[in-house]
């Protein structure tokens, strides 16, 4: 097949040229908007570790405008009489027409994502405190280059299936959410925690100690089939496609609304609507503009579709109230009819047939909400088998365990118990989420497994791979050297419980991996060295950071060690500080013998929007120190009102410090 | 050679807006498509433009199909009724545009002629009035050099002066190109002058088509008195077309198709015999008449 016959270059280069206004706005404002949003998170966080969803913010945000203007732009002439003679009249063939338009949009989405996909990696190589994975970037690239891609062929489709641009929307929407529509009304209709669930147990392993059913007849029947009732919720495991990406996230139970499934939903769907798109716009009736359809079964069809969600309101209505919901719900129908046929023909189509049909539909579609919530609203669910159990992300296939899972939540002893667990139950396809009270030996057995399966899971996280590391708040940049001390020492873990780890002690390490970020928590005592280098490098940020600025910072002393200093001490601690900064930035350069074996102290640093942590590490040596600062001061005015100032209220009972 | 054979159109499956249409429009000529409105005008120029997807029958340009036929499309040009023009552009912009899409497009036409017309080539065509806009789409036209040239409504907003420019431009490109117009119009006076040919389309068919000059040199009004008395019998000899007496002197237009009719009313000795030229209108209201139609119905 000859290239040129599909594809007029001319064609598209005058298209770009038209579209001058739209272009400049994709590919220049919308980069620009990123840039600041970027330049926004730069000064407000020392250290930025960018998410998915964060960067898709902008983008996200025009995923409906966007290629609306696009399609509009490129294949919007189809609803105007002037435009179809003027394009139509060209030496090019429909065929050539609709490739070199797709494509050419297609070109300008993949341009617009190059653009700020480059901005974002271009500031996460320019800029430190910015970590932008580059697998980050390219689920980026990809998802909202197919993601727009996608909206695109969909709206271009409604376009040459309609003949004005309201319509094209209305059938876009029809397009874009009439599966989702549907879905959610089967989700609504699964009755979370409905008191009819019930889970099958006939293994002795997972009966329940304590169970009855208060003289329930329904449950007791449940009963003689070993089914038991337990409150659960189906989960919403569908996989969106663009413009509802946004719900993959809480639908799927993920940390990211990043979906591979809808993903590749939208590559197949992008085809088969480019395909349809073709066929209909080589063999369009080129009159029809200017009007919803030239076909009258089209337009009512249409607006038939668009009906259905409505009446569900209707239903609700109608179920609510009364004669008068029927009243109210007949009128409002009425109303959209007239309002739908103004605003898509300009005029009240044929309005005794169009009157007639709404209402036919509104009984209808009324009737099959009515008999669809009163055959499938609060059935009786059963969960026959569990395939497995996930809780914090630890997925439990153990049957012994799910048995002794099962039991505690059907035993009515442990109801009220301090132990709540959220588990989601898989049973074949199926999703459903359990929130209720275990019982104190199943709490310690969980958290033991969860104990043993963290530490396996810091044995298999990729090391090579960490893309960012904090520390107490601060980023740690990641080199060579620090990876390898982790490698080398990582099997040291099964010696630190790490559970009950504090946050000065804990080593967070994050590393993109299959669409979002992995991150364990490792023991910063797992080895003196890392220890040390971390410890180091913090304190040599702030000084460096110090003797940049020319204003003021707070300081705070950490409260571990209240035994050395008073309470007076942590009063003054700021004011003190800030009164002998030369000295104390001296007394941190020289400070470098930390022992990972010894106490240590933290001092919390804060600026307006960025805080620092400086670890001290004799305590002893530092507690003389500060002595030594507070004795220089001890004529100071403002330092003695401070001082009064804490005496006063600590003789009146008012100040006491919070450890 | 542009050839159409039984071309049907409908818009709503029932009424045919062109119904089992055959024509002929032979090159180089500037053929004038007359009709009242909503005779189909507009709709065959679009169909064979392929605007619009005909329901039955063919349209064949240099003995190819037309429809959807890029190549062909090359070798024509078609100015709508309605302008269309992209937002905030300029002469210049639309030529550039017609530049790209057409290979033997000629941009020092457009400024020489827009120069000649006193049109600002740089000025945003939407500030333009109604005539000035007409002359863009003109001259853009034009400028492409297309074999086929259609003009639906083609003077539609020029003003008199501007209207003489463009028909001596059309005839340039007619005589020096080998170009082959057809244009449109409900209004027979304005192709009089022009077009070589000329076809009546009524209710979605050619009603009638013949050159102008066969029409015209064909056809007479005759006024006529001799010293006896006579009727209309009396010149049974001549086709006649229409036959009116008022007292002694009858008014007949004659179709002659060569059979040579002044020397047989000289033969009849008569008192006044006067050949006047019949306008075009005036030609059309008689063959309509001669077919049996009402002239007003048709045009």
């Amino acid at each position: 097949m000859n290239l040129k016959a599909l594809f007029n270059f001319n064609f598209l280069k005058e298209n770009v040229r038209k579209s001058k206004g739209l272009l400049a706005f994709l590919l220049g404002v919308i980069p620009i908007i990123n840039i600041i949003f970027l330049i926004v998170l730069l000064t407000t966080s020392s250290s930025n570790l960018l998410e998915f969803d964060i960067v898709s913010f902008l983008t996200y945000a025009g995923i409906i405008f966007i290629p609306l203007s696009l399609s509009v732009t490129l294949f919007g002439f189809v609803l105007k009489k002037k435009s179809v003679d003027f394009i139509l009249s060209k030496p090019i063939s429909r065929k050539s027409l609709f490739i070199t338009n797709t494509l050419g949009g297609i070109l300008v989405i993949l341009v617009f994502m190059i653009i700020n996909t480059l901005i974002f990696g271009l500031f996460g190589l320019v800029f430190e405190s910015l970590t932008i994975p580059f697998g980050l970037l390219v689920d980026y690239f990809l998802f909202w280059f197919i993601s727009y891609v996608f909206m695109f062929t969909v709206i271009n489709l409604a376009i040459v299936l309609s003949g004005n641009l309201i319509t094209s929307i209305v059938v876009a929407l029809i397009i874009l959410l009439i599966v989702p529509y549907l879905n959610g009304i089967n989700y609504i209709t699964q009755d979370y925690y409905s008191g009819n669930n019930y889970i099958i147990c006939e293994n002795p392993d997972c009966k329940p100690e304590s169970y009855y059913c208060y003289n329930d007849d329904d449950c007791e029947e449940h009963l003689l089939n070993n089914e038991y009732r337990l409150y659960y919720g189906k989960l919403l495991t569908y996989n969106f496609t663009a413009p509802l990406v946004m719900l993959n996230e809480a639908a799927n139970n993920n940390d990211t609304f990043y979906n591979s499934i809808s993903l590749i939903k939208m590559i197949v769907l992008s085809v088969i609507y480019f395909a349809i798109g073709y066929f209909v716009f080589k063999n369009r009736k080129m009159e029809n503009n200017e009007t919803s359809f030239k076909s009258s079964f089209a337009h009512y069809l249409v607006k038939g579709i668009t009906l259905f969600p409505i009446c569900l309101l209707t239903y609700a209505i109608v179920e609510e109230t009364e004669a008068i919901g029927w009243l109210i719900s007949i009128v409002g129908i009425i109303i959209y009819s007239v309002v739908y046929d103004l605003i898509t023909r300009r005029e009240i189509y044929k309005p005794v047939k169009s009157l007639i049909i709404s209402a036919l539909l509104f009984f209808l579609f009324t009737g099959v909400y009515a008999s669809y919530f009163k055959v499938f609203d609060n059935p009786e669910k059963v969960i026959k088998k569990v395939d497995s159990i996930t809780y914090e992300g630890m997925k439990i296939t153990d049957t012994d365990l799910i048995n002794n899972i099962i039991k505690s939540l059907l035993d009515k002893n442990t109801m009220g118990s301090s132990y709540v667990y959220n588990f989601i139950f898989t049973s074949g396809n199926t999703q459903y989420e359990v929130t209720a009270d275990i019982n104190e030996t199943l709490n310690s057995l969980l958290q033991d497994e969860l104990n043993i399966w963290n530490k396996e899971k810091i044995k298999k996280f990729d090391f090579n791979r960490i893309h960012y590391m904090e520390y107490n708040d601060t980023m740690i940049p990641i080199t060579k050297e620090l990876k390898n001390i982790i490698k080398d020492n990582i099997n040291k873990i099964d010696e630190f419980d790490i559970d009950s780890l504090s946050e000065t002690d804990t080593l967070y390490l994050y590393s993109y991996h299959n669409h979002h970020y992995e991150s364990v928590m490792i023991p910063i005592k797992l080895d003196s060295e890392l220890f040390n280098k971390i410890i180091t490098y913090q304190n040599e940020l702030f000084i460096k950071f110090r003797e940049k600025i020319d204003y003021e910072l707070s300081y705070n002393l950490n409260a571990y060690d209240s035994d050395v200093f008073s309470d007076e001490d942590y009063y003054v601690f700021d004011y003190v500080i800030r009164s002998n900064m030369t000295k104390f930035i001296n007394y941190l350069k020289n400070d470098n013998k930390i022992d990972a074996n010894k106490d240590l102290t933290y001092i919390r640093v804060y600026d307006m929007n960025k805080a620092y942590t400086i670890t001290i590490s004799d305590v002893q040596l530092f507690k003389e120190e500060f002595d030594s600062y507070k004795e220089i001061l001890k004529d100071n005015k403002e330092y003695q009102r401070l001082v009064n100032n804490f005496r006063e209220m600590q003789a009146d009972g008012v100040y006491s410090y919070e450890y | 050679m542009i050839e159409i054979k039984n071309l049907s159109k409908s818009f709503n499956g029932k009424d045919y807006v062109l119904e089992n249409l055959n024509c002929k429009i032979k090159d180089n000529a500037i053929y004038g498509l007359v009709g009242a409105n909503g005779a189909g005008k507009s709709t065959l120029l679009r169909l064979i433009n392929s605007i619009y997807t005909s329901d039955e029958g063919s349209i064949l340009i240099d003995n190819e199909l037309a429809y959807d036929n890029e190549v062909l499309k090359q070798k024509m040009v078609f100015v709508p009724d309605d302008l269309y023009f992209y937002p905030s552009y300029t002469l210049m912009d639309m030529a550039e545009f017609y530049k790209a899409m057409y290979h033997n497009f000629d941009m020092n036409y457009v400024i020489n002629t827009a120069n000649t017309l006193k049109l600002n080539p740089n000025a945003k065509i939407s500030s333009f009035s109604k005539g000035m806009k007409r002359q863009c789409a003109l001259i853009c036209a034009l400028a492409t050099n297309a074999k086929y040239i259609f003009l639906d409504e083609t003077f539609d907003g020029l003003d008199p002066v501007v209207r003489k420019y463009f028909k001596k431009l059309l005839a340039d490109a007619m005589s020096k190109r080998d170009t082959t117009i057809i244009m449109t119009s409900h209004n027979l006076r304005e192709l009089e002058d022009i077009c070589d040919n000329l076809g009546l389309l009524y209710k979605g068919s050619i009603l009638f088509e013949s050159d102008i000059d066969t029409l015209k040199t064909n056809m007479f009004k005759v006024q006529i008195s001799l010293k006896e008395d006579f009727d209309k019998k009396t010149f049974k000899k001549l086709k006649i077309l229409s036959y009116k007496k008022i007292g002694s002197v009858a008014t007949l237009i004659i179709d002659e198709e060569g059979k040579g009719s002044r020397s047989f009313l000289e033969s009849l000795n008569p008192i006044i015999l006067d050949y006047l030229p019949l306008t075009l209108e005036e030609v059309f209201i008689y063959q309509m008449e001669a077919l049996g139609y009402e002239f007003e119905s048709v045009i």
